[in-house]
């Protein structure tokens, strides 16, 4: 089953916990979700952080959803980023499916850590 | 070092030209094949492509000509023709004339400029005059072990969810089938407003390396063929970049993928950074392109580096000499080691003994092991008999085909050069004199064609080398009425027909009709009987008139080291091969009585001659009371050999006998023992025959 939660960091970040399994059937919701956080945090002037750390299952289509909302984030001045580091089975999909990166894309500002980009 | 890698490259080339010509000729069977179409035209390209690295200018530049054809062959646009295949290997031997080292004095250029124009000929005006250097882009099929570096582009369906695939799965799959780096490409990612969310944006660029060929590659997406977009490249494998580890750099990578264009490339190359800094730092090429640049250099270096360190863990070049020196080294050391082992045992110390008997396994080992690096496939020489067979057949009308088995048999590199020229002989022999013309087949009611199998069987310490062919057989009346006219036999003489059929070995002996360019001078068969014999080897005929010839060469494996018994007349030694050797009975003064003064033993029962060797040689002294009689065996018949006493088994390290006793009977060649003495090495087959002459003789 897939569950959103999002709360508050202790720094006043808004973090959207994610959990179960992340599959392209939860696309809509997961997009909806992320558009809505992306917008309060625009709002708030807050940075977002994403939490996968009970992430037990994730497919191509969330991790270009999870690209697509960084750019969008960047496009309104919001800071989005991994909340720790992303659970073992999403590591597992990310660097199976190629999405590991050395350096971020054009629209990566240089302040901004792209999400694909090993610490 | 130049003329190092000159001299490497031509034994290389050689090698290439003898599967150059083995192709050729299957293919001259199986014109549709294209696997024997891709083996050539990889050879030529490999020639050319050596030959202009190490300054083999003329080579490189005729092979491209022959390369140019053989791509078009490939592809479909000239057919192979009996023409092509003449063609072709007319230009295999003038490569090979090419290499020679003497080529300056020796090629005829005249010849391989009509050869040039010949295949240029060929080519279809339409079509460019060059071979594409398409190693890369080529589209390998696969199954042949060899590993290919493939550059792969999945676009699938935007809708692709639909249709119930699941992408993840199928690059999964794609990674199975070898090594791979993989990079989803994420530049055609919307934002999230205009994003619909059961829409597959990203695409996989795919750095592949592996040796299933890229059908299995295109297997991987079979079930959603209407929606994917593959391209698929080949950027490494097979014979491409030999030598070199490097591959293409960044920027070139990057133009070849198509994601930058040459403009944008000088433009960044004029800064003054690292190039991925650069390309990253511009703007102008994504991440994603660059990351699978990398991944692509570093993938194709990984691999040649793999297929460079396989390649030279697999095989060593040494110079033929050098293993020589080695052997003879090794004699030598079986020589002293049976010194140390003969010493220990005199001053019967257990030490000794035990470090003696060490030193002689380890011994026997190395010389076992040294002996095998000389050891070659015999099939490196049938396939120079396939092409003899084809173009004499050719030049004298007849329809025959060569039928090879037992390639893989191994032998001593020297025994098989030596072994060349005899064989030569007796297949041009079966060819002019055993297969008749079709015609005359046709009307004894035989196949147009005429076969001959030349087999190679291991037996033993020996190879049985068979050369048999359908033809007409020997003819018993034309062989008597010669060797009578030559006096090799006398008139009245009673020889069965296999002592008929060996007297074709008999010096100046021919019964061709005519002399042709291909036999009939009478030197052939007496120089055959002679070079096998001089490799301490047998040659028989056996033959059926009507049905065929077969010839039977037997030679030892080696001619180096041998097993053997070592005996003493007096105070002579001798050694004779083990191999021959049944077993050994004594001779007492009462069984020579008993026998009336002949020459024969009872051994269970059955009488065998002996020949006492102590006369045969005339060695003094006194005779001792009992003597030994080794029993040796050589095609099926028995013979002793009366000796004083047996030593034992002996390693014998077989040095040739001077010039000047070279025809001494009875002896093939001396050893040194381990007291530094010298025994003879006793010729078993001469012997025998020279006991029968002498028996012939008494009568």
């Amino acid at each position: 089953m897939f569950e959103i939660h999002r709360d508050t960091g202790s720094d006043g970040a808004l973090v959207l916990h994610l959990s179960g399994a992340a599959t392209v059937e939860q696309a809509d919701t997961l997009r909806q979700a992320l558009l809505d956080t992306i917008e309060r945090a625009e709002q708030e002037h807050q940075p977002l952080r994403i939490s996968s750390t009970q992430v037990t299952e994730i497919d191509s289509f969330i991790l270009q959803m999870l690209c697509s909302a960084h750019r969008t984030a960047v496009a309104r001045q919001v800071v989005m980023a991994w909340e720790g580091s992303p659970s073992a089975a999403v590591m597992e999909v990310i660097r199976g499916n190629g999405f590991i990166r050395h350096a971020g894309c054009s629209l990566c500002p240089d302040d901004q850590h792209c999400m694909w980009c090993e610490k | 070092m130049l003329d190092q890698q000159k001299d490497m490259f031509r034994e290389e080339a050689a090698e290439l030209l003898t599967e150059l010509e083995e192709s050729l000729l299957e293919l001259e069977e199986t014109p549709d094949d294209q696997e024997l179409v891709a083996k050539v035209f990889r050879a030529m390209h490999t020639i050319k492509g050596s030959g202009a690295m190490f300054g083999f200018d003329e080579v490189a530049a005729f092979t491209h000509e022959v390369e140019t054809v053989y791509d078009l062959v490939r592809g479909g646009t000239i057919q192979v023709t009996q023409d092509l295949i003449n063609l072709s290997l007319a230009a295999r031997d003038h490569i090979r004339g090419l290499l020679d080292p003497a080529a300056d004095q020796g090629v005829d250029r005249a010849a391989g400029n009509a050869l040039v124009e010949q295949f240029k000929a060929l080519v279809p005006q339409s079509e460019p005059a060059s071979a594409q250097d398409n190693g890369p882009g080529e589209e390998p099929s696969g199954g042949d072990g060899e590993s290919w570096t493939y550059r792969i582009r999945v676009k699938l369906a935007e809708n692709i969810v639909f249709s119930g695939t699941r992408p993840d799965s199928l690059i999964r799959e794609l990674a199975d089938l070898g090594t791979c780096r993989i990079v989803a490409q994420t530049d055609t990612v919307p934002l999230l407003e205009d994003y619909a969310p059961e829409s597959l944006y990203i695409y996989w660029d795919v750095v592949l390396t592996t040796d299933r060929g890229s059908n299995a590659i295109r297997d991987v997406f079979i079930f959603v063929e209407d929606d994917v977009e593959l391209k698929i490249d080949v950027i490494d494998g097979g014979d491409d970049g030999e030598g070199d580890v490097n591959y293409k750099r960044i920027g070139e990578i990057l133009l070849d993928r198509g994601d930058i264009t040459s403009a944008e490339l000088d433009k960044i190359l004029g800064e003054n950074k690292p190039i991925g800094q650069k390309l990253i730092d511009s703007r102008n090429v994504d991440p994603g392109k660059i990351e699978v640049a990398l991944h692509e250099q570093e993938m194709v270096r990984a691999s040649r580096t793999q297929r460079q360190s396989q390649e030279a863990a697999a095989t060593v070049r040494v110079p033929a000499d050098r293993l020589d020196r080695l052997v003879d080294l090794v004699g030598e050391m079986v020589t002293i080691q049976s010194r140390m082992s003969q010493t220990a045992i005199g001053r019967d110390d257990a030490d000794l003994i035990s470090i003696a008997e060490e030193v002689e396994r380890l011994t026997d080992e190395l010389r076992d092991n040294t002996l095998s690096l000389r050891m070659l496939p015999i099939g490196t020489t049938f396939s120079k008999f396939k092409r003899l067979v084809r173009d004499l057949s050719q030049e004298l009308g007849k329809e025959i085909e060569l039928v090879t088995s037992g390639a893989d048999t191994e032998l001593d590199k020297t025994v098989i050069e030596k072994l060349n020229d005899p064989l030569v002989h007796l297949i041009r022999n079966s060819i002019d004199h055993g297969i008749e013309a079709p015609q005359i087949r046709a009307g004894a009611g035989k196949k147009r064609h005429g076969t001959i199998r030349l087999a190679a069987i291991h037996s033993g310490d020996s190879v049985i080398i068979e050369i048999a062919d359908d033809g007409a057989g020997l003819n018993q009346e034309r062989i008597r009425a010669k060797a009578v006219e030559k006096g090799i036999i006398g008139d009245q003489d009673n020889l069965s027909p296999q002592e008929l059929y060996q007297l074709v070995f008999a010096s100046g002996f021919s019964t061709a009709g005519k002399v042709t360019g291909v036999s009939g001078r009478g030197v052939g068969m007496d120089v055959v009987r002679r070079a096998i014999e001089s490799l301490r080897g047998t040659i028989t005929i056996d033959s059926n008139p009507g049905t065929g010839t077969t010839i039977r060469v037997q030679i030892p494996l080696t001619l180096a080291i041998i097993e053997s018994l070592l005996v003493a007349i007096g105070k002579e030694r001798y050694v004779l091969p083990l191999a021959l050797v049944e077993e050994c009975v004594e001779l007492r003064r009462n069984d020579v009585y008993e026998a009336h003064g002949r020459n024969l033993v009872r051994v269970r029962d059955q009488l065998i001659p002996y020949l006492p060797l102590r006369r045969t040689f005339a060695v003094g002294g006194d005779q001792p009371a009992i003597e030994q009689v080794v029993i040796t065996c050589f095609e099926g018949q028995h013979i002793g050999l009366v000796v004083d006493r047996v030593i034992g088994e002996h390693q014998t390290v077989i040095k040739p006998l001077g010039r000047i006793y070279r025809d001494a009977q009875g002896i093939s060649g001396a050893t040194i023992l381990g007291d530094g003495g010298v025994a003879l090495i006793l010729d078993v087959p001469q012997l025998l025959a020279g006991a029968e002459e002498n028996e012939d003789s008494d009568y």
